[in-house]
């Protein structure tokens, strides 16, 4: 579980501190940087394991220096990564981004025991040190991250375990936009309902990288779990949230050969067959997040703005029983959010307060001293929302 | 036709599918809305109520509120003087102000059985003679469930108005006052404003 974050110097948080819980609720207005937080996050932790390169979202123009810390449990132990990009000749502009001979990468991971952070493994530039009964200094390249370089470079014998256990945890960080990918938005146009085998084929093969398709996810699960196909189509079914009657998936074939075989993926809603891109936008989201919830298996979602597209009322019951599925298999949530309702389905808390000031994004907690009294304002006068709506954000 | 309203939306989500079970009637008609929380039950319900009384549309109304920790005559005096004298509701409409003794949750656990028909992996085995005295039964239901973890996993918001369409009414009315109040406002229009009626025996 992800227990604080600082950043700096990235994107709109220029010296931004958050402490987060099992469920922690980023609220303020437009441009005040909520998501910026969730893709420092991101950033961070998939920079680590290798999975994105290190100058997404690093601004050419001004940045000196950009720093992001995550502090983090794993079962009962705290780790710390800590990620430092310095550029050497700062205003050269776009043609030295990305230059590594123009910057210099410092990454630790840290464990705290009996008191201190003790360093498991470091790295500036291309020179790594990794701690475990004794220190191996590796030469590892420029740009490419010291956890997923030590897990290539060193043999498993001298690994400290620690880089492993990190190294799972960090790739189960996964920020979810909740929108449909590419796959699902026009490969398929109005055939959406039909999946080639050799694209299935295709996309198992590059699974777990970026590709997020629900009907992919869908056809997996038919193959390997019907179990949790059967859970997911009670959970949207009429007992659960009553938006689709059932998941159809068949297996068919053009002709005779193999290579002519293709799946269908079909959804029966209220006496009528449809393909996923003829779903309402908010059946779609819906799926998105159950499937993010139940088949991917992260440890923290970081969730943008699940309120988009979904009715009021059919919120009010599906954010509470995502946090049942949270709780239950031990998911961290970190939602952006505008939504009253999601908000009024909160604890006070998780909510934090973030704001845009002349320093950049900035996070806090509702004030501990302030919580018996929202809470007595939640029973005798109004809802959260209505207390947060009251707070000076200025 | 009825005007219900209550602390929260699943909970009024269940009364009204309570209330065309007991009229025996799908098509009447039950409006009202859940207000997110009691504070704001409290503050807006009468003013939601007002709307109504130019329509002329309804005859009986129900305002649930939970007992929770506090005394039945309290919530019942709190609700009269915060939303029924504040509404200013003529005097011929009949109004059952329904406090569960803790939450309407108890009434699930009255007929416990009845989570399977809507989440067939959970089979629960212990039976409640007595759910209303139950201290805290939304939180026994979830602890339950996650005993169990059925597929899917049991949230009130979403399975509650599931379950209220299987339940077994004469049990509940049996093992809950709280709902049998319910029901004989329902079935046979016996309010309990401005009188409460006194032959239901509550804990005061």
């Amino acid at each position: 579980m992800l227990k604080k974050v600082r950043i700096n110097n990235f994107l709109s948080c220029q010296d931004t501190e958050i402490e987060l819980d099992n469920i922690t609720a980023l609220i303020g207005r437009n441009a005040a940087g909520k998501s910026n937080v969730l893709k420092a996050i991101q950033w961070c932790a998939q920079f680590a394991v290798g999975n994105i390169p290190l100058y997404e979202y690093f601004s050419p123009f001004s940045e000196i220096k950009a720093e992001c810390d995550i502090e983090f449990l794993i079962n009962d132990e705290t780790f710390k990564y800590e990620i430092r990009i310095t550029r050497k000749s700062p205003g050269l502009g776009l043609a030295s981004i990305g230059k590594k001979e123009d910057t210099v990468l410092i990454e630790k991971l840290s464990c705290y025991i009996n008191d201190e952070w003790l360093l498991v493994a470091d790295r500036e530039d291309v020179c790594a040190t990794h701690y475990n009964e004794e220190a191996i200094n590796v030469e590892i390249n420029a740009e490419i991250a010291m956890i997923s370089s030590l897990l290539a470079l060193l043999p498993k014998k001298r690994l400290n375990p620690t880089i492993n256990k990190v190294f799972n945890y960090l790739s189960e960080i996964k920020y979810y936009t909740l929108e449909s990918d590419q796959y699902e938005n026009g490969a398929l146009g109005k055939y959406s309902h039909i999946v080639l085998d050799s694209a299935y084929d295709e996309w198992l093969s590059k699974n777990n990288k970026s590709e997020l398709s629900v009907v992919m996810r869908l056809l997996r699960l038919w193959h390997e779990d019907k179990d949790l196909l059967e859970e997911i189509e009670a959970l949207v079914g009429k007992n659960g949230l009553n938006l689709i009657d059932n998941i159809v998936i068949s297996k068919s074939s053009f002709g005779q050969q193999d290579e002519n075989l293709f799946y269908v993926v079909k959804f029966n809603v209220a006496d009528t067959t449809v393909s996923y891109t003829q779903l309402s936008y908010g059946t779609q989201r819906v799926l998105t997040l159950l499937l993010a919830l139940l088949y991917d298996k992260n440890s923290t979602l970081l969730i943008e703005q699940p309120e988009d597209g979904i009715h009021s009322g059919l919120l009010k019951k599906l954010l509470p029983l995502c946090f049942e599925y949270a709780a239950v298999y031990n998911r961290q949530l970190i939602i952006a959010t505008h939504s009253p309702e999601v908000i009024n389905l909160l604890p006070p808390e998780s909510i934090r307060l973030v704001r845009m000031t002349e320093n950049g994004t900035k996070v806090s907690p509702l004030d501990e001293e302030r919580i018996p009294f929202i809470l007595n304002y939640i029973e005798n006068e109004g809802v959260l929302f209505d207390f947060i709506e009251s707070l000076d954000d200025e | 036709m009825y005007v219900v309203i209550a602390e929260d939306t699943s909970d009024f989500n269940c009364l009204r599918i309570l209330i065309k079970r007991l009229e025996n009637k799908e098509a009447i008609s039950v409006e009202g809305k859940g207000f997110g929380s009691c504070g704001n039950m409290m503050n807006k319900g009468a003013k939601f109520l007002s709307s109504y009384n130019e329509q002329n549309k309804y005859r009986k109304l129900i305002i649930c509120h939970d007992r929770d920790e506090s005394s039945y005559q309290g919530i019942y005096e709190k609700v009269v003087s915060k939303i029924v004298n504040n509404a200013k509701i003529k005097s011929e409409k009949l109004i059952c102000i329904l406090i569960p003794t803790k939450e309407i949750e108890a009434w699930i656990l009255a007929d416990i059985k009845a989570v399977s028909k809507v989440i067939p992996s959970w089979q629960p085995k212990d039976e409640y003679l007595h759910p209303e005295d139950i201290k805290d039964p939304k939180e026994t239901l979830i602890r339950l469930s996650r005993t169990n973890r059925p597929k899917p996993l049991y949230s009130h918001n979403t399975h509650n108005e599931q379950i209220m369409k299987h339940i077994d009414l004469e049990m509940i009315k049996k093992k809950c006052p709280s709902f049998a109040e319910l029901a004989k406002f329902v079935e046979s229009g016996t309010a309990n404003y401005p009188k409460r009626n006194v032959s239901i025996h509550f804990p005061l």
